[in-house]
């Protein structure tokens, strides 16, 4: 037992020294493997670090809060010079960033504006469009993106939440469905940057995550100073992904039922998309972005009917782009510009977005 | 539940606990009953309703024992047939009936008489049904063969039959190791967790640093139209999936080695660094050892051996890969892999080759070694061609993928890319301990260096399995089988 005891304390020394050896290291390592390494910082960890050093590469205190958007929407509306034609409206997220930029690029005439957030989920993107009702004009192509990696975060308020490497703290509401067909929203307790930074507001949303958010875990949260040790954030990484993997399948596992039935979510989604642009005189385009893999909410098989039925335009990525061709997609999990450039002639040849153009 | 969970290692230390208190406080066989409950309460929770038919399965290949050891002649022979009939007919039922479903439908239509699969019956395959079955027709025939005492222990068979650590993806244990130590527990030493533990850590790290980020790679290829792959595509998701497919289960058998040993168990090698083979016949000697005996000892041997003319033992290593590929899976490539070792075996032994044996040392100095080298290189290519039937999904795959590579071995369709640092730091990890149990021919090489090496050697095992761990969700390629 002896002899047992002497490795085990003599590995857990050598494991000692070599985190902090590790540590020594990487102070003077290139940028990729520090953040190799700064994925696994706890959220309260990334963000503190965020505030502490606002330069540092890959900041994300800042982007993509709702009222933000929202307000920068409407000055872009503002300065629209009277005759203004239609406008692409465009709500969304890289996927659709970069599909209506290709499509600008091949027809420089169309206008595009837009709200717009960093691995925005659908409910970020929902919350963005009604509230933002007020500033488009009839005849304008309302596009709303879909990204079916985002999906299990209409179960939450906030990519700080469930985006655990890149914990973007900007927050959206949660839409769940109501008796009377309809969605029912829960704002969050902390709806901009400023609310953020407000230690009161900042505590009642933490208390608000732990209890109605469905995918906090507390792996990404708890214990924020293991940091300081490389060896503990590797850990942490795996631990609180794999976490936050179980979560987010638990969700997609169940579209119709369950805590958060969101294909039935999305199906509301689109059935009001449609009334309201309908009534405002406008045209509705929804973009199905199947995300790389078979592990991603189906979203051609679960909403495909309702666009048919409602006969709304879409663009369903997967019919140009199949989940498992590795060819179509780059390694970030982004589209290749060649499928983007077929994304954006399906998109031009649409008769609203055409007529847009002119 | 599977080893990379942490939800078994949850399970793992209570049982761990009462496997070294028990014996203490109620005498040895606590232990064994404490085992066997932990084994079903483990396997009822992948899918309780298969428990029954383990727990069927056993008692009827334990009742059946015992008759052929009281039984004489005719009626032990008897007996053995109808044990053998059952177990294999029932793993025939759960494994192939889909499979044999699927070809009639596909032959039907075929030759243009098209039949609807409304009647066909669709089973789930349970878990560990091919190494639980093995392992009780080992038994069987061992009793038969009056190599071993038939059982009186009910508990004692369903132990062995369902022992956790190795009763998802083996390996195949003889009742002559493995019950024998049922029968005759051992105390716990501090000596066995630390062995344990080393084997886990190495389990882990192969299956989870290793075979878990190769996965994508190899799937983006294979999954791949494959018109377009180009020859070099190929051949590197192959290459890849030759290392992923050797840690995956190489790093199950070290899991399950190293479970079993903290229990007080020791479960023999089934690896022993496949790669450096330079034959057929050495290579077999190397990879999945307790199928590959398995086959031998109740396949090939009563089937006539290597006894006989030439076409016969052509014949007996031809049928006995046949069907050592069946069992891997009720899929044509894995026939089609079967038929491809069977065939490069029979190749080896008429051109005259002879094998090598594991630890045999090379001879011939600097150029021997040379010739050594290259031969296993040459040799790893052909393994890897194996390798290619075996991940194929289909046949129109496997002639399209044979095509690029003979014809255009160096077209890319830009789907190679690089493994993630960790997964690359751990094959070079997994090379150099390969290569030093390899020249030690030892697997405990490590235990000649003096204790703090190994201590630096562990700490940077264990910062390896953190640098790669990410998220090890996926099963293990075996747990199907």
């Amino acid at each position: 037992m002896l002899r047992q005891l002497k490795i085990v304390l003599a590995t857990l020394a050598a494991l000692v020294v070599l985190d902090i050896a590790v540590a020594l290291v990487l102070t003077k390592a290139p940028a990729s493997l520090r953040s190799f390494f700064d994925y696994g910082r706890s959220t309260p960890g990334k963000l503190t670090q965020w505030q502490d050093q606002p330069g540092l590469n890959g900041n994300l205190l800042k982007v993509a809060w709702l009222p933000d958007g929202l307000d920068h929407a409407r000055k872009a509306f503002e300065a629209e010079p009277p005759g203004t034609g239609p406008v692409i409206r465009n709500y969304g997220m890289s996927f659709t960033i970069q599909m209506v930029e290709t499509a600008t690029g091949m027809l420089p005439g169309l206008r595009s504006s837009g709200i717009l957030g960093p691995g925005a989920p659908p409910n970020y993107v929902y919350a963005a469009f009604l509230d933002d009702r007020a500033h488009r004009r009839p005849g304008d192509v309302v596009l709303f993106g879909i990204l079916s990696k985002n999906v299990p975060g209409l179960a939450s308020f906030s990519n700080q939440v469930w985006a655990f490497e890149q914990p973007a703290p900007f927050t959206y509401p949660i839409f769940r469905p109501d008796t009377a067909g309809g969605l029912t929203r829960t704002d969050p307790v902390v709806a901009s940057f400023g609310d953020f930074r407000d230690p009161a507001k900042s505590a009642a949303f933490d208390a608000q995550i732990r209890t109605q958010d469905m995918l906090w875990t507390p792996e990404a949260f708890a214990l924020p100073a293991l940091d300081a040790s490389p060896f503990a954030r590797l850990l942490r990484r795996a631990f609180a992904n794999d976490a936050i993997d179980a979560r987010e399948t638990a969700v997609t596992a169940h579209p119709l039922d369950g805590p958060m039935p969101w294909a039935e979510v999305l199906i509301r989604m689109i059935r009001e998309i449609d009334r309201i642009t309908r009534e405002d005189g406008q045209t509705p385009v929804i973009m199905l972005i199947q995300s790389q893999g078979t592990d991603t909410a189906p979203l051609m098989k679960m909403l495909g009917p309702t666009l048919k039925e409602l006969g709304i335009a879409y663009i369903a990525t997967e019919e140009t782009a199949p989940p498992t061709d590795a060819r179509a997609f780059l390694p970030d999990g982004h589209l290749t510009p060649a499928v983007n450039k077929i994304l954006a002639r399906q998109f031009l040849d649409m008769p609203a977005v055409a007529a847009a153009a002119h | 539940m599977f080893f990379t969970q942490l939800s078994f290692w949850g399970f793992f230390l209570p049982v761990l606990g009462l496997a070294v208190v028990l014996p203490r406080l109620f005498g040895p066989y606590s232990r064994s009953l404490m085992l066997l409950a932990a084994s079903w309460l483990s396997y009822a929770f992948w899918d309780w309703r298969f428990l029954g038919l383990l727990i069927v399965s056993t008692a009827v290949v334990w009742a059946i024992a015992l008759r052929i050891e009281d039984a004489e002649g005719a009626a032990r022979k008897r007996w053995l047939w109808l044990s053998l009939v059952f177990s294999i007919g029932l793993l025939g039922v759960f494994k192939y009936l889909n499979f044999f479903v699927d070809s009639f439908i596909g032959l039907m239509a075929a030759i243009g008489m098209p039949v609807t699969d409304d009647w066909a019956v669709r089973l789930i395959l349970p878990l560990g049904i091919s190494f639980y079955t093995f392992q009780t027709v080992g038994y069987t025939i061992d009793v038969y063969r009056r190599t071993l005492p038939a059982e009186r222990s009910f508990a004692n068979v369903a132990l062995f039959a369902s022992f956790f650590p190795t009763l998802a993806s083996g390996p195949i244990q003889r009742a002559g190791d493995l019950l024998a130590q049922i029968r005759a527990p051992r105390p716990i030493l501090w000596d066995d967790i630390g062995r344990g533990a080393v084997l886990c850590l190495l389990g882990l790290i192969k299956k989870i640093v290793i075979a878990d980020a190769l996965a994508p790679q190899v799937a983006a290829i294979y999954g791949a139209d494959p018109s377009v792959v180009g020859g070099a595509d190929v051949i590197y998701a192959t290459w890849l999936f030759a290392i992923q497919i050797y840690c995956d289960f190489s790093g199950y058998t070290d899991i399950a080695r190293g479970v079993a040993r903290m229990l007080g168990f020791d479960l023999k090698y089934n690896f022993l660094q496949p790669y450096f083979a330079t034959s057929p016949q050495e290579f077999w000697r190397r990879w999945h050892i307790s199928l590959s005996t398995w086959l031998r000892d109740y396949l090939y041997i009563p089937l006539g051996g290597s006894r006989g003319g030439s076409a016969a033992i052509d014949r007996n290593l031809m049928i006995t890969m046949l069907l050592g590929g069946l069992w891997h899976g009720a899929a044509w490539n894995f026939v089609a892999w079967g038929g491809f070792q069977g065939a490069v075996q029979v190749i080896q032994r008429r051109l005259g080759l002879k094998g090598r044996k594991p630890g045999q040392p090379v001879a011939g100095g600097i150029v021997g070694k040379l010739r050594h080298i290259v031969t296993v290189a040459l040799f790893f290519q052909v393994t890897c061609y194996g390798w290619l039937l075996f991940r194929a999904t289909s046949f129109d795959q496997i002639a399209a993928f044979t095509a690029h590579i003979f014809t255009a071995p160096l077209r890319t369709a830009g789907l190679i890319s690089a493994p993630p640092v960790p997964a690359l730091c751990g094959i070079l990890f997994l090379l150099l301990w390969d290569l030093c149990a390899e020249t030690a021919d030892d697997q405990r090489f490590y235990m000649r260096w003096p204790l703090a090496v190994r201590a630096c050697l562990w700490a940077a095992m264990i910062y390896l399995l953190a640098f790669g761990a990410t998220t090890a969700t996926s099963v293990f390629i075996y747990a199907k089988f």
